[in-house]
């Protein structure tokens, strides 16, 4: 166990160096100076732009800049906003608890519709209730968030008026942009729920337990579902990035206060250290995530091994 | 390909022996998966509409004033008008033209970088492998539409960068599934068959290997169309792709979303149209995976994060 955590880690040092180059980078990508950015894109005269690229150190060789950005990420300084010169981190960590809210939320509305979905399509398999469950998981699918997004306003804010249809604050505010982010992830569980499910219930040892007369429930729940969740429990970690992700599109049609928000408002107003900041931030989160989901993975389920 | 792999079904009549290949295997499979059909068929009206928008669509999509602003639908316009009067109906027929396109054109670049790339990984070996696979590691640390947010926001919104974007976002997958199928399909006999008899690499690669690891790409790339439209839709929902008049799906939506309170119909019908397509395509990617190979369902089921 220990080892595979250590392997997993070593795994994940060049991923991480790979994508401080690569936000690194950006500010060399972009077409433009980034000094005449910072100074609001304003020609300015030779020696004002030199003095600018001075200051920000831009003049110096392109190593010694990754050097620089290395130390000031090692220190937690994601450097300062090209458009209101305030620090990235504070804006960053401002807008962090928004979005979190909303991933969480959605991830729980994920789990539970989709888990519950499954399970009924699979114990019911061939029925009417599993092929309209996975018709209703396939509409899921297909469904852009921004879409559901806009039908739930107009349905329960605008006609219904059960819920209010922007902004943050308050559970009520929650349930809607929750929904219209967590459905089609639970859609893509329902689907993998149901195909493990019918797997497991295909084992001998379900057989057995049914041959014993325990009741239909017991036996789903208490032998199937366990081992058909573990499979569900690897793309957790794949689904929490596709919400942290889904969050971008979700705040901007609830106007909610965020991260998603934050970065494309940043990338339309050309913040590009912003932009920098953020993506490397949500990378880093994700790569995070998905080490102790794997870790918790090999702790379940023995057979996991790294190689 | 993989003939012997394919055992003959036991109930088989005299009338069906001779179209027992696996090709006839794989259509009939096809065929008789009612989902599959359902999901060809509209495809084909989404796909014929829109090539023929010009005849179809009532009004010029872009024109002004062609009726009054924002009025819900009615016999002389189905879908209603937007805000500058134009004829929604004829502005959904015409996004068509312009989403459909992003949506192939991106899987090809995808495939096309991300089959190369699997093929040269898995059957090369060695540092190529070592230094591909690393850059799809990195690739896949950006979850869902990061890496293709990121990319915008260096080349900035247009049409062309959008299918950049969208295309190289998706690759990885293409890389790894190719290579795992190729790391298998390189023991195999034919391989070393070809190999015995002194073929160029390229050629044991492309024309040897490729078409017998075909069957699951192509499942694949259907099913990446949808999630490419998606994609693509939700950029220039949020303004950083197809830039306004053009008509497109996504871009309108976000133009209607304001007046959603009292003409729900502008962000309805496009975002309609959306799903229909993305329902479409997933319905006839999951039909042609059961037909081409139904073993995949499984290996689908169980992919991990890693």
């Amino acid at each position: 166990m220990h080892r595979f955590i250590a392997q997993r880690l070593i795994h994940v040092i060049p991923v991480l160096i790979g994508i401080s180059l690569l936000t690194f980078s950006m500010l060399h990508l972009i077409p433009g100076d980034p000094a005449l950015i910072y100074a609001g894109d304003t020609p300015l005269g030779e020696e004002l732009t030199a003095q600018i690229r001075r200051l920000l150190g831009l003049d110096r060789p392109v190593w010694v800049q990754y050097a620089d950005y290395i130390w000031r990420l090692a220190r937690g300084d994601l450097g300062i906003s090209m458009r209101h010169r305030g620090s990235v981190r504070d804006s960053i960590l401002q807008a962090l608890p928004g979005t979190f809210q909303l991933t969480m939320a959605a991830m729980v509305v994920a789990v539970l519709v989709g888990t519950v979905l499954g399970i009924v399509a699979a114990v019911m398999h061939g029925s009417w209730v599993d092929t309209s469950a996975m018709a209703v998981a396939m509409v899921g699918v297909s469904m852009p968030t921004f879409y559901s997004g806009l039908l739930l306003i107009l349905f329960f804010s605008f006609r219904l008026a059960w819920f209010p249809a922007t902004g943050q604050g308050g559970m009520e505010r929650l349930v809607l942009p929750a929904l219209a982010l967590g459905l089609s992830s639970a859609a893509i569980l329902a689907r993998l729920v149901r195909s493990s499910m019918l797997e497991v219930l295909r084992q001998d040892y379900i057989t057995t337990a049914r041959s014993k007369g325990l009741a239909p429930r017991v036996v789903v729940l208490r032998h199937a579902l366990k081992n058909a969740l573990i499979p569900t429990v690897t793309i957790l970690g794949l689904q929490f990035g596709h919400l942290m992700t889904g969050a971008v599109t979700t705040e901007m049609v609830f106007s909610r206060p965020g991260l998603g928000r934050l970065t494309v408002t940043s990338i339309l107003n050309r913040d590009y250290t912003m932009v920098q900041g953020i993506v490397l931030f949500a990378a880093v989160s994700f790569l995070l995530v998905n080490l102790v989901v794997d870790v918790a993975y090999a702790a379940v389920d023995p057979r996991v091994r790294y190689d | 390909m993989a003939r012997l792999a394919v055992s003959p079904p036991t109930n088989v009549t005299d009338r069906d022996r001779p179209r027992r290949t696996p090709t006839a295997l794989a259509i009939r499979r096809f065929r008789q998966s009612r989902s599959a059909l359902v999901g060809s068929v509209v495809l084909l009206l989404i796909v014929l509409s829109a090539l023929t928008a010009s005849r179809l669509s009532p009004y010029n999509p872009l024109k002004i004033g062609q009726g009054e602003a924002l009025t819900p639908p009615s016999r002389a316009h189905p879908m209603g008008t937007d805000r500058f009067g134009r004829d929604v109906f004829s502005r959904v027929l015409w996004g068509g033209r312009t989403t459909l396109p992003v949506g192939l054109i991106s899987v090809s670049i995808a495939a096309t970088i991300g089959v190369s790339s699997g093929l040269i990984a898995g059957y090369r070996g060695g540092r190529m492998e070592a230094v591909i696979m690393r850059m799809v590691d990195l690739m896949l640390a950006f979850p869902g539409i990061l890496l293709a947010l990121f990319i915008i926001a260096i080349l900035g919104g247009s049409l062309v960068n959008l299918m950049i974007a969208v295309g190289i976002a998706s690759i990885p997958d293409y890389v790894r599934l190719t290579r795992g199928m190729v790391l298998s399909a390189k023991e195999q006999e034919f391989v070393l068959a070809a190999r015995a008899l002194g073929y160029r690499e390229s050629n044991i690669m492309f024309r040897h290997i490729l078409p017998n690891v075909m069957a699951p790409l192509v499942v694949m790339a259907t099913l990446r169309i949808a999630s490419a439209i998606i994609t693509a839709s939700a950029l220039s929902f949020l303004g950083l792709g197809v830039q306004p008049p053009t008509p497109e799906w996504g871009k309108m939506l976000a133009e209607g979303q304001e007046f959603l309170i009292y003409a729900w119909w502008v962000t309805f019908f496009p975002g309609l149209a959306i799903m229909l397509t993305v329902f479409s395509i997933n319905l006839l990617g999951d039909g042609l995976r059961d037909a081409l190979d139904p073993r995949l369902r499984l290996r689908a089921a169980s992919k991990s994060s890693g």
